[in-house]
């Protein structure tokens, strides 16, 4: 739950840091205001339509759930038809932009994804226009959007994280679930290929999600890493997709650079500490005798997750042995010179 | 008997013992290099040790079978079979050799025969590698081997419970360390023959050429303390 407080300082801020669109103010979309929008959107008999349903519950239990829809779709909604369509909404960027503060340094994520194989393949295609950016919202759907830290479980993270990713590198239809819980796995291929037909500022003009990258293909890609659907369910794409131990998840590198290093993951120091399991305070690491204990607690990860008495005792139990060993044969050149 | 020695293990059981040796001691490196896995390290590669790990393991799997056919079908089960005064005083006595009378030069209190190729510490520890210890790696290994059919968590007393796949691991490596001191120990006893190198030359040839017990009143010699899986 929310309180009223959190409530009205989201919406204070998420006002101040918008721009004053065209002279009329922004209406203050809290309570009655999303619960008008829900009468249709939350999939009532009044809207059909599978492709604008909103979920009221993760909806509410978002990151964005206090602030009201018109936070974002601020004008152009009050009535139907619409006069506003969804490509006004603004990114991420346009109120959390430049925000370097902890736990989530947004000036370099912004400067990640910028800098990230995305980016760079969609300036190529872009070539001539000023700033074409891969929008965050192209992988994060607003809606529903929570961070790892807030998230129910680390399984939760690698699902959702992973969905991020295959919603563009998969086949739709290839993806488990409902119609709806599809949808909040965003951006769907669609919304890619209608951002390409809106001419609009910042529209992503993406080329069409080719083929080959479909779910079965990705994991002929992946050949290399066995039990590849065990790995997608306990480590992201990003994990690997992004440079090797920097705390970074968005900077996504061109494939040839990816992370092909077994050892990057399986080992004392995983890369899986300064990436999924950032968040959780490093006291909580080892913990029980256990190395990784973190890790431990969602999955065995040879080379990474140990025993640390297990090991500690056969070490010395080895030692101890090949001591004796030591003595023992000594003792037998000895006495074996003795008795000549 | 020729004049080369006593002629006690045919070729084919020299091979399978040699190769039981190379496979293990692979395993051994392979299992190391992997839980003990450093970028940087001198260490094999991930993904090789871990295909030569998974294939040597399937290999010592078939090998073990094929002793485990043979004791039961054929006449080597007689070898590990305990009998009364293997505890007492037989381990008591092997024990005191080992820890006072080599000392002394005097006679291994079980020389070799055609009969008893096991003295009662051997018969005892064989027994217990070959069918209690390695079983359990064996099956172990093979459960690690399908870790996604594993339950996610095991439910002991504690609330969350703990990777499936972790409490494998656990008795997988913790028998293996135990089954390598087994093996350091092993290698050492194979040193106490008449010389050094007698006992691992007899396991090279085939012959045996110490001092032995075979029918006549000769000086006791000492059975090879090393091989476990020499005498199918
Ligand atoms: C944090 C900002 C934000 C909030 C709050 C928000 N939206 Fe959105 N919404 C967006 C963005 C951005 C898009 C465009 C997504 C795209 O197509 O890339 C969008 C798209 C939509 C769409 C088009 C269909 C779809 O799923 O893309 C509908 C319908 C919609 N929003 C309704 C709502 C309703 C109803 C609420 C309140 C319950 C709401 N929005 C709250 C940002 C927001
Ligand atoms: C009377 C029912 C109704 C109400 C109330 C309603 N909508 Fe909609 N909305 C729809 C329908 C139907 C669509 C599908 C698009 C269309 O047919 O124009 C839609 C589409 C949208 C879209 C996507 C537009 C696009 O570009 O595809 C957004 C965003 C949206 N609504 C936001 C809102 C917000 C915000 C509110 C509340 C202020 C709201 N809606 C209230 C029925 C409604
Ligand atoms: C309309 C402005 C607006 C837009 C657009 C917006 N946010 Fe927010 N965001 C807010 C406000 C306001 C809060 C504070 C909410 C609160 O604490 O109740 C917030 C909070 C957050 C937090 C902090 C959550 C936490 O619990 O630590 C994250 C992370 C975040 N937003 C990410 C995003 C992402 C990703 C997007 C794009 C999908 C986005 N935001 C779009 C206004 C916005
Ligand atoms: C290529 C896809 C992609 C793009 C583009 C993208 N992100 Fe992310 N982002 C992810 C993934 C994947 C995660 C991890 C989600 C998970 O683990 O469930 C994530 C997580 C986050 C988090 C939470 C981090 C944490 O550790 O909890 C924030 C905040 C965030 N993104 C903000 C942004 C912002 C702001 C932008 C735009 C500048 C953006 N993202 C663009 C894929 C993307
Ligand atoms: C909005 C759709 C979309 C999303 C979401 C998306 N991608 Fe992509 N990705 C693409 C497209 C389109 C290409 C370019 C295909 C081409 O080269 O023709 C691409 C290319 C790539 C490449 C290959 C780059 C190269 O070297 O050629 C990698 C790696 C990649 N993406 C990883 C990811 C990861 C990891 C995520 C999740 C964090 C992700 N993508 C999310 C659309 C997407
Ligand atoms: C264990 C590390 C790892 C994980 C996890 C991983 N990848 Fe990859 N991926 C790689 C590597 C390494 C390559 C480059 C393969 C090559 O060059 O042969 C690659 C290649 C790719 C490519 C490019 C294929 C091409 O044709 O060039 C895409 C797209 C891709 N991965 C997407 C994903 C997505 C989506 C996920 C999550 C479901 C994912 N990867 C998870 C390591 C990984
Ligand atoms: C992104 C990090 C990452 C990389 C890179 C990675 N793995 Fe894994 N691997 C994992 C995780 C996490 C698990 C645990 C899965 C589970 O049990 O839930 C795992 C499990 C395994 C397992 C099953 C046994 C076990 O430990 O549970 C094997 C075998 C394995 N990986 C081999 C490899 C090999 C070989 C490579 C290199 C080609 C590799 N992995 C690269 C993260 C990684």
């Amino acid at each position: 739950m929310r309180s009223f407080a959190t409530v009205a300082i989201g919406v204070a801020l998420a006002t101040a840091c918008l721009p004053a669109a065209s002279g009329q103010p922004p209406p203050s979309g809290t309570g009655d205001q999303a619960a008008a929008c829900m009468d249709c959107h939350a999939g009532s008999e009044k809207s059909k339509r599978g492709d604008i349903e909103i979920d009221p519950a993760r909806y509410g239990a978002s990151t964005h759930g206090a602030i009201g829809c018109t936070g974002c779709h601020m004008e152009g909604f009050s009535e139907y038809p619409h006069k506003a369509t969804r490509q006004e909404a603004p990114d991420c960027t346009l109120c959390h932009g430049g925000d370097s503060s902890q736990p989530y340094d947004r000036a370099r994520i912004e400067s990640d994804v910028k800098q990230s194989i995305h980016a760079r393949l969609l300036r190529r295609l872009e070539a001539g226009r000023s700033d074409p950016v891969f929008k965050c919202t192209n992988c994060h759907y607003p809606h529903y959007f929570l961070p790892v830290r807030k998230m129910a479980s680390i399984e939760v993270a690698v699902r959702i994280g992973n969905e991020t990713c295959m919603a563009c590198h998969a086949r739709p239809d290839e993806l488990e679930g409902t119609d709806q819980e599809r949808k909040g796995r965003a951006p769907r291929r669609q919304a890619v290929e209608e951002h390409r037909s809106v001419p609009a500022a910042g529209a992503v003009r993406f080329a069409r999600v080719p083929q080959e990258y479909a779910w079965k293909q990705l994991a002929s890609k992946h050949v290399w890493i066995p039990m590849w659907e065990l790995h997608t369910k306990a480590a992201r794409c990003v994990e690997c997709h992004t440079p090797g131990k920097e705390e970074t998840i968005h900077k996504i590198l061109p494939s040839a650079q990816a992370q092909k290093d077994c050892v990057a993951c399986h080992s004392r120091d995983s890369l899986l500490l300064h990436k999924l399991y950032r968040h959780i305070a490093k006291e909580e690491w080892d913990k029980g005798g256990i190395v990784n204990a973190i890790i431990f607690n969602n999955a065995y990860l040879i080379g990474a997750t140990k025993f640390a008495w297990l090991d500690w005792l056969s070490v010395r139990l080895f030692g101890l042995a090949l001591a004796a060993v030591f003595v023992h044969s000594a003792g037998r050149v000895v006495a074996k010179n003795r008795r000549r | 008997m020729n004049n080369q020695g006593l002629y006690l293990y045919p070729l084919w059981l020299r091979i399978w013992h040699w190769l039981n040796a190379v496979l293990f001691v692979a395993l051994l490196i392979t299992g190391a290099s992997m839980h003990f896995a450093q970028p940087g390290a001198p260490q094999l590669d991930f993904r090789t040790a871990r295909l030569v790990h998974n294939t040597a393991g399937i290999l010592l799997t078939l090998f073990y079978l094929i002793f485990l056919g043979g004791n039961v079908f054929g006449k080597n089960g007689r070898f590990y079979k305990l009998e009364a005064g293997d505890w007492t005083p037989g381990l008591v006595r092997q024990l005191r050799h080992y820890l006072l009378g080599i000392f002394r030069g005097e006679p291994h209190p079980y020389p070799h025969s055609a009969e008893r190729k096991f003295n009662p510490l051997q018969k005892l520890s064989y027994a217990a590698v070959m069918y209690i210890a390695f079983p359990a790696l064996a099956l172990t290994g093979w459960v690690l081997f399908f870790p996604e059919r594993l339950p996610e968590r095991i439910n002991f007393m504690t609330g969350t419970g703990i990777p499936g796949t972790a409490v494998f691991a656990l008795f997988h490596s913790a028998i293996g360390y135990v089954l390598s001191l087994f093996m350091a120990l092993h290698i050492y006893l194979g040193t106490t023959g008449e010389t050094p190198f007698t006992l691992f030359r007899a396991m090279l040839t085939g012959y045996y050429n110490g001092r032995h017990a075979a029918g006549h009143g000769a000086p006791a010699a000492a059975p090879p303390a090393s091989v476990p899986s020499s005498r199918v």
